[in-house]
């Protein structure tokens, strides 16, 4: 476990992605990245321009970019407390938003068809089958309407802070408890799928599943990260603000 | 238990000052541990690993950490389950230092060295002893029957006769066993294994 003694440490790695880098290079390094640029409105064919090049056409604050760069290459290189302060708030909740229809587009639709097929495969008794789909169900609607809740009362709730507006009866901290519930479903269902689905319900949908489980897991965990040590603290520090 | 003998650490550290350096501040803390093995690497350790019988290894994670796909495991032979410390000061990835079963800070001062070993050792005996079975003990598929069904734990305790403290630490072992947390989870288990009926 890491803590806070090595905090300095880990942002020694903030150094090694600078917005003098050619964005073509980072995303070469870090591959990882690639799902990012979308999602902040850039679009592919850089050439040689550097990081900050196609962050400024993009509209998008070099600072920010590089935060969530280095938070989704390296899980543990948080931002510094004064840079937390200085943060775009906006556009970070544009590329939460982002990241977010991106789930719902893509990611909970090909687990869907995926565990449809698994299901409905010939060699899978019904039991299992049921159980499974009854199983990823739940897990979608407790995915989508967690989803929901953010886009619904948390980001109108920090857009309200934003032009100092006061919700009454809500405050940041009621985040948090909200999120763990979404990563231990969503790892239960890796081990179901990996460990406990009967053998004869194996075919490619099953591979499939779990890949797409596989990178919905990191994505999730990188997304939960952004938002309880990035967003969280920012509005915290606004809300105090505010009080003030 | 290994009783009344010293616990044997050896160290894997490519830098002769810091060997030295981390050897004379764990032999001068008391009789607890012994060095019994200083090497640059673990291409040189394999050689005596037979012999050693170490109940630590204190190694410097930037050995293994260049390639992130590394894992720790493949330096060790499989019959080797021995706690795994990580020797910080220099930085390494997070994924790298989660594969240890703790580190030492070059920062820290001697006492908190040795108690940090101490504790890695103790805590990986204990883990040793519970874990002799992957699989679910009769009691245990008990419990999780009784938790699919939502009772909660106070109900579990009174309806079995043992204290919350115990009910706590048989969900826990299920957890550990099978990698399944939320009650829905449990319930899918069981269903699958034929636990339960729907």
């Amino acid at each position: 476990m890491v803590v806070v003694s090595y905090e300095n440490i880990i942002n020694m790695e903030n150094k090694l992605l600078s917005a003098e880098m050619k964005m073509a290079d980072l995303i070469n390094s870090y591959p990882r990245l690639l799902r990012l640029i979308p999602r902040f409105g850039m679009k592919l064919g850089f050439g040689e321009e550097r990081v900050k090049d196609v962050c400024l056409k993009a509209d998008v604050s070099p600072t920010l970019f590089l935060l969530i760069c280095n938070i989704s290459a390296f899980n543990n290189s948080l931002p510094k407390k004064s840079e937390i302060k200085q943060l775009n708030i906006s556009q970070l909740i544009n590329y939460l938003k982002a990241s977010h229809s991106e789930y719902i587009i893509k990611y909970i639709p090909e687990l869907e068809k995926s565990i449809v097929s698994v299901a409905g495969d010939v060699n899978c008794n019904s039991r299992s089958a049921n159980v499974i789909s009854h199983f990823f169900d739940e897990y979608k609607e407790e995915l989508l309407s967690h989803l929901s809740y953010e886009e619904n009362i948390v980001f109108p709730y920090i857009a309200n802070i934003l032009h100092k507006k006061i919700t009454i009866g809500y405050s940041i901290e009621k985040f948090e408890e909200n999120h763990s519930n979404i990563d231990i479903k969503l790892s239960d269902f890796k081990n179901i799928l990996l460990k406990y689905l009967p053998a004869d319900c194996t075919s490619q949908s099953r591979y499939d599943a779990l890949e797409n489980l596989f990178i919905l897991e990191k994505e999730v965990e990188i997304h939960s990260l952004i938002e309880n040590k990035i967003l969280v603290p920012h509005v915290s520090f606004l809300e105090n603000l505010q009080s003030k | 238990m290994k009783d009344k003998r010293k616990y044997r650490v050896v160290i894997i550290e490519p830098s002769v000052i810091v060997q030295k350096g981390i050897e004379s501040i764990i032999i001068s803390s008391g009789c607890e541990f012994e060095i019994v093995g200083l090497f640059s690497d673990f291409s040189h350790y394999s050689s005596f690993s037979y012999t050693l019988d170490p109940d630590i290894f204190l190694v410097n994670p930037g050995i293994i950490a260049f390639n992130r796909k590394d894992s720790i495991k493949n330096y060790l032979p499989e019959s080797v389950n021995v706690p795994v410390a990580a020797l910080l000061y220099m930085h390494v990835n997070g994924e790298s230092i989660r594969q240890f079963n703790g580190y030492i800070d070059i920062y820290d001062n001697a006492a908190k060295i040795t108690d940090k070993l101490r504790e890695f050792i103790l805590k990986n005996n204990s883990s040793e002893v519970i874990s002799e079975s992957f699989d679910l003990s009769e009691r245990e598929k008990e419990i999780l029957i009784s938790v699919t069904s939502g009772n909660t734990n106070k109900e579990i305790a009174s309806n079995f006769s043992i204290s919350i403290h115990t009910v706590m630490s048989h969900r826990k072992n299920i957890i550990r066993k099978i990698g399944i947390k939320s009650v829905s989870g449990l319930t899918v288990y069981a269903l699958l294994n034929g636990l339960i009926e729907q």
